[in-house]
């Protein structure tokens, strides 16, 4: 799931941005694209928002596992999965 | 030959003696005996009515003995009457008997278990129910994607 915690302007993201997003990604309704227009993610991660992106891996329990920021972490993030998933 | 002669003392069988009065009785009696008993015992409970499983009086998707189990009304196709039918809420893992709780229209599955809490916001963690918009324009909580292993990918539009 894709989480917007910014939008064009630097400001929150509006629900309009996060539907646009979904088109650019070419996803349309197959992921959550979220826009979070109250910025809790920031507040509630070990993600500062300093380097773009951020990604944590959540369990089914809702639990952060391992959360990584900067590009070319997906990978990781998947093995992460797999290797947590047996 | 009388009995005496039939049954040689010592070895006459055991005699109960029934009254003619209550032997007519019993005879006469006893069917509608049985009647008045059956009937005492089922007094007050509902006889219990077969369900037709091939049945859907409602056209919900769900069949009518199915309903009965879920306690959803077989006659009413949307018994919480917020705008989805019940077999749509079973679809979209949305309660059909709560009319605060509908399917998300992006189709995402409600499935917060219902006994998530936070416990802080560093690793190791049960994350926040974090409130978003999605791209369908509807408040989503980040619970009803619990019960799968997800990457929140957070970045700016930007």
């Amino acid at each position: 799931m894709v989480a917007l915690f910014q939008g064009a302007t630097g400001g929150e993201p509006t629900p309009d941005e996060a539907d646009e997003y979904a088109e650019v990604l070419g996803v349309k309704r197959r992921i959550p694209v979220l826009a979070d227009t109250k910025v809790r993610t920031i507040e509630r991660t070990p993600y500062d928002g300093g380097s773009l992106p951020g990604l944590c891996v959540l369990s089914p329990e809702m639990v952060m596992l391992e959360c990584y920021d900067g590009h070319g972490e997906y990978e990781k993030a998947l093995d992460f999965i797999e290797a947590d998933a047996g | 030959m009388d009995f005496h002669s039939q049954y040689p003392r010592g070895l006459r069988p055991l005699q109960i003696h029934v009254p003619l009065e209550l032997e007519a009785v019993l005879t006469t009696w006893k069917p509608l005996v049985l009647l008045l008993a059956i009937a005492c015992t089922t007094e007050g409970e509902e006889a219990p009515t077969a369900c037709d499983a091939a049945a859907d009086a409602d056209m919900d998707g769900i069949d009518d003995c199915t309903e009965d189990e879920l306690g959803t009304d077989p006659a009413a196709a949307d018994t919480d009457g917020d705008g989805f039918s019940d077999g749509e809420e079973l679809d979209c893992v949305s309660d059909p008997l709560d009319d605060t709780e509908a399917c998300y229209k992006c189709g995402w599955a409600h499935n917060d278990p219902g006994d998530l809490e936070t416990t802080g916001s560093g690793l190791g963690d049960v994350i926040a129910d974090i409130n978003f918009v999605d791209q369908c324009g509807e408040d989503v909580a980040l619970y009803d994607f619990a019960q799968e292993y997800h990457i929140l990918f957070m970045t700016a539009v930007w």
